[in-house]
């Protein structure tokens, strides 16, 4: 979750910078300035966390970002109260996608 | 960060690649796939599209790619070039591999590919004393054959009377031809990753084909594979290999089974340690860090 100052020019391409930057890591945008990412294990999650810690140390020096680890129940709790999920994530969290 | 996804392309669709992600799309959906999360690709069918550029990309992120042929069964493999740090230094070791070493490593290999064999035959109540009669025979470089005398025993045992073969239409034989590359897929992509030619085998020599020595060191996998394909046979009676069997037999190498340095892991996993071992080995030309693969029957129950 990120808010991210969009007045000036600069200020926004730090903001494009970092929705680049998820998109590679593979996150996928849950709602606008809402991204998430499906890891296999708390490890890994871990590091995909620490990565994302040093991009923001380095290019984004203002602003408000969140991070929060989920458990796959956890996640799969979640009501959608209006709207629907994307078909992306329904996607994301299967082990084999078949197409 | 390991890598855990399969994908399996069956459907006409385009692929392409988009800020380094994979992205399938067709008139009416549009999906995009993390590269570094997937494990490996098949490709069924032949009406897809597909750039240079995602060729490149599925090499780079090491993804086990498989292309099948019009009847669905797997013809051919994408596999990377090269790119482990110490690429030049592994295809050293592995060249000037000392021929003591080398039929040590196919004693092993062999030995404990037959106890396997032997160990599933035990599960299945088709037990037969002679197996593990010639696990123990069994000398360096095998020179006596008895790996293909308990092959032969062993597919007679396990499979009432099936005649192993590569175009056979028994479902049976197109069930392990088609496990079979997906291993040998799996086990390429990471002999490549780790800087190895496949080609040269320890065994296998055959001058035809390319992956000589991911032939060598998928063997003791083999039985591991029979077994779980043994198990899938009786659920899907079809007479051909039907699609929710091809899912089947692909979900075989995400489940964990496998006891492997005392833990329970999968198939996927194994193959990469297995062959960080099998370089370890090499570079270091002691056989002690090779580690081989078991069976857990009550987690491989488990799975289906």
């Amino acid at each position: 979750m990120f808010d991210l100052p969009t007045q000036t020019k600069k200020d926004r391409k730090r903001y494009r910078w970092l929705s680049r930057y998820l998109d590679k890591q593979g996150f996928i945008r849950l709602q606008y300035s809402v991204y998430a990412k499906v890891f296999n294990s708390l490890e890994s999650a871990k590091y995909g966390k620490k990565r994302i810690k040093e991009f923001l140390h380095v290019n984004i020096p203002k602003g408000n970002v969140r991070m929060i680890l989920f458990t796959d129940q956890q996640y799969g709790k979640m009501e959608i109260i209006v709207g629907k999920s994307s078909e992306q994530e329904k996607v994301e969290q299967k082990n084999l996608f078949d197409f | 960060m390991a890598a855990w996804k399969t994908i399996r392309i069956t459907k006409p669709c385009r692929l392409s690649i988009d800020n380094g992600n994979l992205v399938v799309e067709d008139d009416t959906m549009r999906v995009k796939l993390s590269l570094p999360d997937t494990d490996s690709i098949i490709f069924e069918g032949d009406r897809f599209t597909l750039s240079a550029k995602v060729l490149s990309a599925l090499s780079r992120h090491k993804v086990a790619t498989l292309f099948c042929d019009e009847y669905y069964m797997p013809t051919a493999i994408l596999h990377p070039y090269h790119q482990s740090s110490l690429a030049t230094e592994t295809l050293k070791a592995q060249l000037s591999l000392p021929d003591e070493l080398r039929d040590r490593l196919w004693q092993e290999i062999i030995r404990v590919k037959i106890l396997n064999q032997s160990a599933v035959l035990k599960h299945f109540a088709k037990e037969n004393a002679k197996l593990e009669n010639y696990a123990e025979q069994i000398r360096p470089g095998d020179p006596y054959g008895a790996e293909a005398k308990s092959a032969r025993l062993y597919w007679k045992e396990l499979f009432d009377g099936l005649k192993r073969e590569a175009d056979s239409l028994d479902v049976r034989n197109q069930a392990l031809n088609y496990a079979y590359a997906i291993l040998r897929s799996l086990i390429t992509r990471d002999l490549s990753a780790a800087g190895f030619l496949p080609a040269l085998g320890l065994w296998h020599d055959n001058r035809y084909n390319a992956f000589n020595l991911s032939d060598d060191l998928m063997e003791p996998f083999r039985p591991i594979v029979d077994a779980a394909v043994y198990l899938l046979l009786p659920l899907y009676e079809e007479e051909y290999l039907s699609p929710e069997f091809k899912k089947a037999i692909i979900s075989i190498f995400d489940s964990e089974y496998l006891i492997y340095e005392a833990g329970l892991s999968s198939l996927r996993t194994v193959s990469t340690r297995y062959i960080q071992g099998f370089k370890a080995t090499v570079r270091s030309r002691n056989i002690e860090r090779l580690h081989f693969p078991t069976i857990d029957f009550g987690a491989l129950r488990e799975c289906f």
